[in-house]
């Protein structure tokens, strides 16, 4: 009779359980034999199609090995080229660079939206609130127009230039200086603190989780992007691709079943560092999408 | 009468203006890098792109060649193979955001119900859902691509099956589906958990001292308290999916039938790549697609709004407790 109560009791939880590891599984299955696959000599792909788990003896480096060999352009060896060095190198220029540019201003914009007293504060920053409502696609045609005007038409800039508009990272570190006791601010300016002081040495420091949840999201998405990266630097010379995009050239020329390998092993590059973000921040990302409601 | 100017209100005065000077300094210092940025990449754009939808394009240079009013707007509805291509690709667009909206929420809402239970590692099962979707869409999409290929995919192996999954019109969009649910709903299931967190649990002790059943309790506690989550993934996801396109160019490239396999976002992008250079056309179907997605979104707020402000889940949920 207890036994059964305990079994009544926690029955529910054994059924979520359950289903939570199968779902589990199921959403990491395919990167797993993504993974797997990268190691995989493409004959096992054939012969042992059926099969999670590779063979042993298919066990291979050839895909990286190609992949990081491959990086020069072969004359007749036609589009088989990836460098992929320059494409690590600019998504980190795009996505690390464009992150922490925009992280400055939008942080110097909201401490000048929070603690300076100006002439319609708060309509301009009720403005800018208002602005995130206009669907983005809207710009999309322009700011390309826009880039090729400034210059930064096939060019890394314009992939970095339209982030720092962005009036989502404005909003957020807002909502989180406005937190911080105005007392302190107030004690700092009577001791003769300048501004760019108060902001160093007593805002930064307390609304720093901010910029952290921003900086994440920021680099993820600059990471992850192809809609844009297309426009700007699908026509450039392939040096100045960024990873993502040139993911999509590698995966439609890997028809062939002798590419598969470095196919996937080319995915794997490009998810380990969004992979090392994750693993080192995770529960920061968790609590950012939970709390902020951005997604990506 | 004389105005006299008295040393001190001189001085006062003159004290005044260097402040402020000094103050609009400031602000310029901390607001003026973001606003030029805002001024130049995000409200220029939106003032072009109208001009530019009312203009045409001689395909020499990027500038508009000339003025011709509601011209491209007209040829949208107008022009036969325009007009069918946009009008198909935002109607394909809308036909699976009515199917995948209520999926990316329902399948989240119940996999969070299922966390809030707290069962052993539920910790681990949520990062395990969530880290699909923070991966490049190419890459993720790639390796569904090789899953799920057509003569030496593991899946057609594994299950003994030959389908051509992205080679058909209605497995390449099952396709999309699948890959739109796998990388997409975890941010719809982080914000549900966190709502779900924070419902109040007294309400459930309550509850149970009057008998109330489970199904009651998620109707009548639980759903009311978390519909702020459930709005923001309802618009997220919307406008989300009304812009697809990452999805589709990586997986369905290579199906046949393009003209079903190309959403609204698809259409823009390919008349900005093209050589066609329809700079007008693209800015004219993209005010479209954006007034469409305004439309419907207001449309969503006016049908999901709430009528009475305030205390009105804690009044219906006393009144239906009053009424057992």
């Amino acid at each position: 009779m207890k036994k059964n109560s305990w079994l009544g009791k926690n029955l529910g939880k054994l059924i979520a359980f359950i289903v939570l590891l199968l779902v589990s599984l199921l959403m990491l299955t395919p990167i797993v034999w993504g993974i797997l696959g990268s190691f995989r000599h493409y004959r096992d792909f054939q012969s042992n199609s059926s099969q999670f788990f590779p063979s042993w003896d298919a066990f291979t480096f050839d895909g990286y090995q190609e992949l990081f060999s491959k990086t020069t352009y072969v004359e007749g060896q036609g589009n088989n080229w990836f460098p992929i060095w320059n494409w690590l190198f600019n998504s980190l220029i795009v996505a690390l660079g464009g992150t922490l540019l925009y992280l400055i201003i939008a942080a110097f914009a909201a401490y000048a939206f929070v603690f300076l007293d100006f002439k319609w504060r708060d309509k301009i920053f009720y403005f800018l609130i208002g602005t995130m409502t206009i669907p983005g696609i809207i710009s999309t045609a322009p700011q390309l127009i826009n880039m090729s005007m400034m210059g930064f038409y096939k060019s890394l800039l314009g992939l970095i230039a339209p982030t720092l508009g962005g009036v989502y990272g404005v909003f957020l570190i807002r909502q989180f200086f406005v937190n911080i006791p105005s007392d302190l601010i107030e004690n700092a300016r009577m001791d003769g603190a300048s501004n760019l002081k108060i902001f160093f040495k007593i805002v930064l420091p307390l609304g720093k989780s901010a910029l952290f949840v921003q900086g994440l999201f920021g680099f993820m998405g600059a990471w992850n992007d192809v809609q844009w990266a297309q426009l700007i630097i699908g026509n450039a010379p392939r040096s100045t691709w960024t990873l993502a995009y040139g993911l999509k050239v590698i995966s439609d020329n890997s028809e062939a079943y002798e590419s598969i390998t470095l196919a996937l092993a080319s995915a794997v590059i490009s998810m380990i560092p969004i992979l090392i973000v994750y693993l080192v921040a995770q529960s920061k990302i968790i609590e950012g999408v939970a709390n902020t409601g951005i997604k990506r | 009468m004389k105005q006299t100017t008295t040393l001190i209100e001189y001085a006062t005065k003159k004290e005044h203006w260097k402040n402020n000077i000094n103050k609009a300094g400031i602000v310029g210092f901390f607001l003026g890098p973001y606003g030029i940025c805002f001024a130049l990449f995000f409200i220029f754009p939106l003032v072009f792109g109208i001009i530019m939808s009312l203009c045409s394009f001689d395909g020499s240079s990027i500038y508009p060649s000339q003025f011709v009013g509601f011209d491209n707007f007209t040829k949208l509805f107008t022009n036969p193979i325009l007009a069918r291509d946009f009008w198909k690709s935002v109607w394909v667009t809308i036909r699976f955001d009515l199917i995948i909206v209520p999926l990316s929420i329902l399948i989240p809402l119940g996999l969070a119900l299922l966390i809030s239970m707290k069962p052993p590692g539920y910790k681990f099962f949520r990062s395990c859902i969530y880290l699909p979707g923070i991966f490049p869409l190419t890459a993720t999409g790639l390796i569904l691509l090789k899953m799920f290929d057509y003569r030496n995919g593991f899946i057609n192996a594994f299950f003994n099956v030959s389908i051509d999954w992205f080679g058909q019109t209605n497995t390449a969009w099952f396709m999309i589906g699948l890959f739109c649910l796998w990388c997409g709903m975890g941010g719809n299931f982080i914000i549900l958990c966190a709502g779900l967190e924070n419902v109040d649990k007294t309400l459930f002790e309550a509850a149970s001292v009057d008998g109330c059943n489970k199904i009651d309790k998620f109707f009548h506690i639980t759903l009311p308290a978390i519909k702020p989550q459930l709005f923001i993934c309802l618009f997220t996801t919307f406008i989300g999916y009304m812009n697809l396109y990452g999805q589709l160019l990586i997986l369905a490239s290579n199906t046949p039938d393009q003209s079903e396999m190309k959403s609204a976002v698809f259409r823009i992008q390919d008349m900005l790549i093209g050589n066609s250079k329809g700079y007008g056309y693209a800015a004219a179907m993209g005010i479209c697609l954006g007034l469409i997605i305004i439309v419907i979104a207001v449309v969503q707020l006016v049908v999901t709004k709430e009528r009475k402000g305030g205390s009105k889940h804690e009044e219906k949920f006393m009144a239906w407790k009053k009424s057992r």
